[in-house]
């Protein structure tokens, strides 16, 4: 409906041909940038002009040479403009190497350059006084007639009035303040003011904006700001002849959070906060009860310390059933820039878009989505540690901040009953400090084929040093000696992302959801409380007081306590002739069974074995055989 | 050579379509909310964003009042773990995904918050992505159907967030 009205309005809007030519003058001028051009002079004037447009396709207007400085002023047309310039500083002309600097990077001042830093202290003087800290306000209302701004002739020309706004927002911008609200009332603002697109630039997070009193009488005026003010909350525009027709449902589809226009309330705000948020409530730990919380936690310190410093101590938590496989991937969701340090040494700064930076990954990379062929799939995933030992060489070495910023990492820990054990997920980030110890090519070379050349590529196993974010799955369980078995070890690599999306919001929400269900178990979320302060790089199963050691004694998920009696802890090994001649599996099992049923070990094995080991069919039998067993069947 | 996990991709694709499966007006909604990942047991340990939910019911509930999504599966590994005689294996599953939310200010029921008419189109919005972590505990019993309860452990994070968008997480 509105874009039937909107064209009408359009209609009776067009301009003459002069009063474009007029418009377009004024919105060139409006963004002029002064720049300074020096070490030319072994050329002409005219030679330079021609040479930074062959080089860079940027015309230099008014330009004005100063022979006493040496400095070759002139004009661009925008800031994109100057910074692409800015750019070809340090290139080679006759015989010298230019020098390039902006002069005015606001544009507010023109081309003269002696006006510009008072200019830039009156604005900021002006954005002072009319701010209020306390409300976030930034009151810009009936601009023209301050009394700071007209003395220091910053309305004198159409030219300098039509590069103030701009150049106010620019130095909001830099300012940092904190806005939620703005009042550009009874500014004379037109249907062709770019004000607002300014605004939003400046301030994209704005709550409440007023333009009462103005002249916008068209739609356009807003649409141009379309998905700028995604949070504006509340819009006055009384007093201005656009209020008189129909097209408030325009206005109020531009901001798709506009709850009030005009003192009209337009939207349920409950309703729309519940549609465009994420019903989940967001939390960044989560573990499923009280002891698990402490094994993950000690587990995942230790673990990482350890994958930091001392990586093949680790082994000893990998069995010959253990398996490893880590995979990366480079779609980039987020951008971010980084500093990253190549392995030649120095930094540099890198766009994540490059995909050359995964070169120590590339090898043993296990992405299923990619790698199809079946031996390929295989031979990329380790077992045991003989082969895990192998590829943890061949992985840079890194250093995690868990211990120092737990805020960086988020970990969901249940429990996981088939294997009496629990998973662990943790999302988060390190950086690569060296190279890896033995970057090898572990797998046999592809055949040949149409792909064989990239894999004889010499730089696939180069790579560079970065900060990258991971998410890693553990599934670990009990060992025999009441240390941990890493039984299945997945890594993601990813391109670095902050840690925006799992960081709690520091302010609670108000309401839940009424329909959000009650949780099936404990929670226990917030910091890695049970993260020890210190933890010694040390080998996991061997040394006393180790913080894992503490924890395996309460990670029983079945145990109705939750903690296991000392007696039960020294039960909790398996005599290694026995344990010798069972997999991971059936140790657990009959350990479990042992707990269970105070059986001994004898019985317990002719129980399991019985039962075909299977833990429900154990305790089936057990139950219907327990009336006949003999007291020497019980442990002491 | 024998694959385990052949299957594993299409199974994923096939998960993420019913998280993103559009609501159709001449279904009731019951039936709408149990077509949401139907592969979860009725008690899978499920967590969201940090957040558990007792069941899948309740986690239907939940999704079914999100604005219409759109899923794409990035990348994946997954092995398969021994679980013991008498018990099908299981498989563990790390992917990565991104997903993005309709922004066109309704649910995927249809419920809106306008109090005032606005002409609105009816196909869906769509912001910028938000990456997503995926870990899912599997039984091995997807090799034969992928229609069936086998899901026993859902993990769902949402790792990486666009500054432009108005969707909040």
């Amino acid at each position: 409906m509105h874009r039937g009205s909107s064209r009408g309005g359009y209609g009776g809007g067009y301009m003459n041909p002069q009063q474009s030519i007029q418009r377009a003058n004024q919105y060139q001028n409006e963004n002029v940038i002064t720049v300074e051009i020096y070490g030319w002079q072994r050329a002409s004037q005219q030679d330079l002009v021609n040479f930074i447009s062959r080089k860079t396709r940027i015309g230099l207007q008014n330009v004005i040479a100063d022979h006493n400085s040496g400095a070759l002023r002139g004009t661009v047309r925008n800031k994109k403009e100057a910074d692409d310039l800015l750019r070809a500083s340090g290139i080679q002309f006759a015989g010298d190497t230019l020098r390039i600097k902006i002069v005015d990077d606001t544009g507010i001042a023109g081309t003269n350059t002696s006006n510009t830093i008072n200019t830039i202290e009156v604005l900021k003087t002006f954005l002072r006084n009319r701010y209020d800290i306390n409300s976030k306000m930034l009151n810009l209302e009936n601009m023209s007639q301050d009394q700071l701004l007209v003395s220091n002739g910053l309305f004198s020309s159409s030219a300098t009035s039509s590069k103030f706004f701009p150049a106010l927002m620019g130095l909001a911008s830099k300012e940092k303040l904190a806005v939620d609200s703005v009042n550009l009332s009874n500014n004379k603002l037109n249907d062709y003011s770019k004000y607002l697109v300014e605004l939003s630039h400046a301030f994209p997070d704005l709550k409440n904006l007023a333009l009462a009193n103005n002249n916008i009488t068209k739609l356009e005026f807003f649409e141009r700001s379309k998905n700028k003010f995604l949070k504006l909350r509340e819009l006055v525009l009384s007093g201005n002849p656009i209020m008189n027709s129909n097209v408030h449902a325009g206005i109020i589809k531009v901001f798709p959070r506009l709850i009030v226009l005009d003192g009209q309330i337009v939207r349920d705000e409950n309703k729309l906060n519940a549609i465009y948020s994420f019903s989940f409530p967001k939390k960044s730990m989560f573990f499923e009860n009280p002891d698990l919380q402490k094994a993950s936690t000690s587990f995942i310190s230790t673990y990482l310390n350890m994958w930091d410093n001392s990586r093949l101590d680790l082994l000893q938590l990998y069995t010959s059933e253990s398996q490893f496989s880590y995979h990366y991937d480079t779609a980039h969701i987020v951008d971010q820039t980084l500093p990253t340090h190549s392995s030649q040494g120095g930094y540099h700064s890198s766009s994540v878009h490059s995909t050359a930076t995964w070169g120590y990954y590339m090898t043993n990379s296990r992405n299923l989505s990619r790698v199809s062929a079946p031996k390929q799939r295989m031979a990329r995933l380790f077992k045991g540690p003989e082969n895990i030992s192998q590829v943890f060489r061949s992985l840079p070495k890194t250093k995690h901040s868990i211990l120092e910023h737990p805020e960086l990492y988020s970990v969901e820990t249940i429990s996981f009953p088939s294997l009496n054990g629990m998973q662990i997920v943790i999302h988060g980030e390190f950086e690569e400090v060296a190279a890896p110890e033995q970057p090898q090519q572990l797998n046999p070379p592809p055949q040949k084929g149409r792909h064989n050349r990239y894999n004889n590529n010499p730089t696939q196993n180069k790579g560079t040093l970065e900060k990258r974010s991971f998410d890693r799955s553990f599934i670990v369980v009990p060992g025999s000696n009441g240390s941990f078995i890493v039984a299945s070890d997945m890594l993601l690599l990813k391109s670095y992302a902050s840690n925006k999306a799992f960081l709690e919001d520091p302010i609670v929400a108000t309401s839940t959801p009424t329909s959000t269900p009650p949780p099936p178990a404990t929670i226990n979320s917030g910091p890695l409380s049970g993260i020890p302060s210190t933890t010694a790089p040390s080998p996991l199963a061997s040394v006393p007081g180790n913080p894992l050691l503490g924890a395996v004694s309460n990670f029983s998920t079945n145990s109705p306590s939750g903690t296991i009696s000392p007696q039960q802890q020294q039960q909790q090994t398996l005599p290694p002739d026995i344990a010798s001649k069972l997999n991971i599996t059936q140790q657990q099992l009959v350990l479990k069974i042992m707990s269970d049923t105070r059986l001994t070990l004898e019985f317990t094995l002719m129980l399991c074995e019985q039962s075909n080991w299977n833990y429900e069919l154990a305790g089936q039998n057990f139950a219907s055989s327990k009336a006949n067993l003999p007291p020497q069947a019980y442990q002491m | 050579m024998n694959d385990p996990t052949s299957k594993l991709e299409q199974f994923l694709k096939i998960i993420l379509e019913t998280l993103d499966q559009t609501y159709v007006t001449t279904q009731t909604t019951e039936f709408y909310k149990s077509s949401i990942l139907p592969q979860l047991i009725s008690q899978s340990r499920i967590i969201i964003n940090g957040s558990p939910f007792g069941s899948r019911s309740q986690f239907q509930e939940l999704w079914a009042t999100l604005p219409q999504t759109q899923h794409q599966l990035l990348s994946f590994d997954a092995q398969l773990l021994p679980i013991g005689q008498g018990s099908n294996n299981q498989y563990v599953i790390l992917a990565r995904l991104k997903v993005r939310f309709d922004e066109a200010g309704k649910n995927r029921l249809g419920d809106c918050a306008d109090l005032v008419p606005l002409d609105k189109v009816n196909r869906p919005l769509y912001g910028p992505w938000f990456g997503a972590c995926l870990n899912l505990i599997v039984d091995e019993m997807i090799n034969n159907s992928y229609n069936c309860e086998c899901i026993s452990s859902l993990d769902y994070r949402i790792t990486e967030k666009p500054d432009a968008s108005l969707f909040n997480i």
